[in-house]
């Protein structure tokens, strides 16, 4: 990010291998305050080992991690709150242990506020964590998290496991914690929630950044160029190798073309194989993520459609 | 350090439950079998002297000793278990080594809670149960047997949490193996040379070998010796055996944990 705005989270350069394994490579983002910065991924894409690598979970072999201008130390985690993609929670205690946990760790938890968390998420804090769905695991976990008013969150999943009314209610948690100066770097796997709340996104792809912007400029710059064809999409000379386009798809009669930038040039080109119809699409995220992941994709959009269903 | 405090208190309340039943059973079981003081009588070949036996009191704390290494040893999965939620431990506002030696304070004094509870409760069934004629007896090295056989269980938690660190739900292993080898590599230095050499050496890592404790003479007609001269080492070189397992064992957990990826 160019912007003035402090940036709260700075990741530069961070790397991470495990034995031959690149599961981060030349990493790089930066959060600010007030803002939310989402981080997509196919499975594998390396979204955890990151944030493990920026909160000192895993040492990365390369690379620099800043908290508002400071490395890290263990007195920052006063402003920081992570919740984790799998339950770290201690099974035999009870929610209200947790609770009391996080009391007597944070000086900035707030019980009145928790209080009203548990009500939102409507899970028994007197039952033993081992006792409570995946869904009131997560939703236990976001209250410790967000009853301490932190100012810097990293959330993993954060909205893995419950329902879509719970998942809102994540949604809007974040929105008003940001619109409160905190700065949220978090993953999901539902693009849709990303779209949502985010105003940055990185899309990871085997260990790498692919793409990472301003989610409007993003949708803005991002186009995809649909031709139907009254056979078999033809192949077009100079398409693959054009520099603005990401990637070219062709099924049946159909060819797209998802492009960056530039998106007329394409389309005068794909014109010229005189196509029965021809348009220019904003592309939506989901869109963006595909074409920058490509075949990859396909098997995590299924789990992730089966996941929703 | 809430967690911790959780976790002891449930591990004392089970103490406390166990040697409270065991304690009421063992009394039941006596005043069934026995009515009124039975008679010491040491057995000298073929004459039998009838004579006043005395015990010391360190005898029962030493004893309440290795009622707390048992407590040692359940405590002493603390780090491997806390392994498993490394991203709740390790984002506190507090360094790791602060972190794992509260877990590891809390847990050092819940076993001397558990063996001053065992010394009390063993003291109560000796009083009830044993003859009369049988005292107790005081030493001017008490304060440091008390002292040494403190430092015992504490001692044995930490070679425990030492070697179960950096495992991740496999600190059962180190909990069910450690008693049997201990006691297997002691007893291996009753072979002959060159093996009683050669398991004396490997068995100056074994912190029962350190427990020796050597009371009365044979004149005085009670002699009391668990075995203090396996090692050939005295009774204060012992302690201060007990004071490095403690800091060494303390020093390679704390190492070893934080260097851990979550």
């Amino acid at each position: 990010m160019t912007t003035g705005k402090t940036s709260m989270i700075s990741v530069q350069a961070l790397s991470k291998r495990y034995g031959p394994n690149v599961a981060v490579e030349d990493l790089s983002l930066s959060v600010e305050r007030g803002s939310i910065f989402g981080l997509l991924g196919t499975n594998g894409a390396g979204k955890t080992t990151t944030f493990k690598c920026v909160l000192g979970l895993a040492f990365p072999n390369s690379g620099e991690v800043r908290f508002d201008g400071e490395p890290l130390r263990p007195e920052l985690f006063e402003r920081m709150a992570y919740v984790p993609e799998t339950s770290a929670l201690y099974g035999w205690m009870t929610g209200y242990d947790h609770l009391e946990l996080t009391k007597r760790s944070f000086r900035r938890y707030d019980a009145e506020r928790a209080r009203k968390l548990v009500e939102l998420f409507a899970f028994d804090p007197k039952k033993r964590v081992k006792q409570l769905s995946k869904g009131q695991q997560s939703a236990l976990a976001l209250t410790m998290a967000f009853a301490m008013r932190p100012d810097i969150m990293v959330l993993d999943e954060p909205s893995s496991g419950l329902d879509p009314v719970h998942q809102r209610h994540v949604l809007d948690l974040m929105i008003d914690a940001a619109a409160g100066g905190a700065a949220i770097l978090f993953s999901s796997h539902q693009i849709g929630q990303v779209e949502r709340a985010a105003d940055h996104v990185a899309i990871m792809h085997k260990g790498r950044v692919l793409i990472s912007g301003d989610v409007e400029e993003l949708r803005a710059g991002e186009k995809v160029v649909e031709a139907t064809f009254d056979g078999d999409a033809p192949p077009i000379s100079g398409l693959d190798t054009d520099p603005h386009v990401r990637r070219v798809m062709r099924q049946g009669r159909v060819l797209r073309a998802y492009i960056r930038d530039g998106g007329n040039g394409v389309a005068n080109l794909i014109g010229q194989s005189k196509p029965a119809s021809l348009r220019v699409l904003n592309q939506n995220l989901e869109d963006i993520f595909l074409a920058a992941v490509g075949d990859d994709a396909r098997d995590t959009m299924a789990t992730l459609n089966q996941e929703g269903a | 350090m809430y967690k911790e405090f959780l976790r002891v208190r449930h591990a004392l309340m089970w103490f406390a439950i166990t040697i409270g039943v065991t304690a009421l059973g063992i009394l039941i079981i006596n005043t069934a079998a026995h009515s009124g003081h039975a008679t010491i009588v040491l057995d000298h070949g073929t004459t039998k002297i009838h004579k006043t036996v005395a015990i010391p009191w360190v005898i029962w704390f030493a004893a309440a000793a290795w009622v707390a290494a048992i407590m040692s040893t359940i405590l002493g999965s603390t780090l491997s278990q806390e392994n498993d939620h490394l991203a709740l431990a390790w984002t506190k506002p507090r360094s790791r080594t602060s972190y794992a030696t509260a877990l590891m304070l809390i847990d050092g004094a819940a076993i001397l809670i558990t063996q001053f509870v065992a010394f009390a409760v063993i003291l109560v069934l000796f009083k009830v149960l044993s003859p009369s004629s049988v005292p107790l007896t005081s030493a001017p090295d008490d304060a440091f047997n008390v002292v040494r056989f403190a430092l015992f269980p504490l001692a044995w938690y930490a070679v425990i949490v030492a070697l179960s660190a950096s495992l991740r739900n496999r600190a059962g292993i180190v909990q069910g193996l450690i008693w049997p080898v201990a006691i297997g590599l002691g007893s291996l230095i009753a072979l002959p040379a060159p093996w009683r050499q050669i398991f004396g050496v490997i068995n100056f890592v074994n912190p029962i070998l350190y427990t020796s404790y050597h009371a009365g003479s044979v004149g005085s007609g009670m002699v009391i010796d668990t075995g203090g001269t396996v090692l050939e080492i005295s009774a204060g070189v012992g302690a201060l055996a007990f004071v490095a397992f403690v800091v060494l064992g303390w020093f390679a957990a704390t190492y070893q944990w934080r260097r851990l990826e979550a």
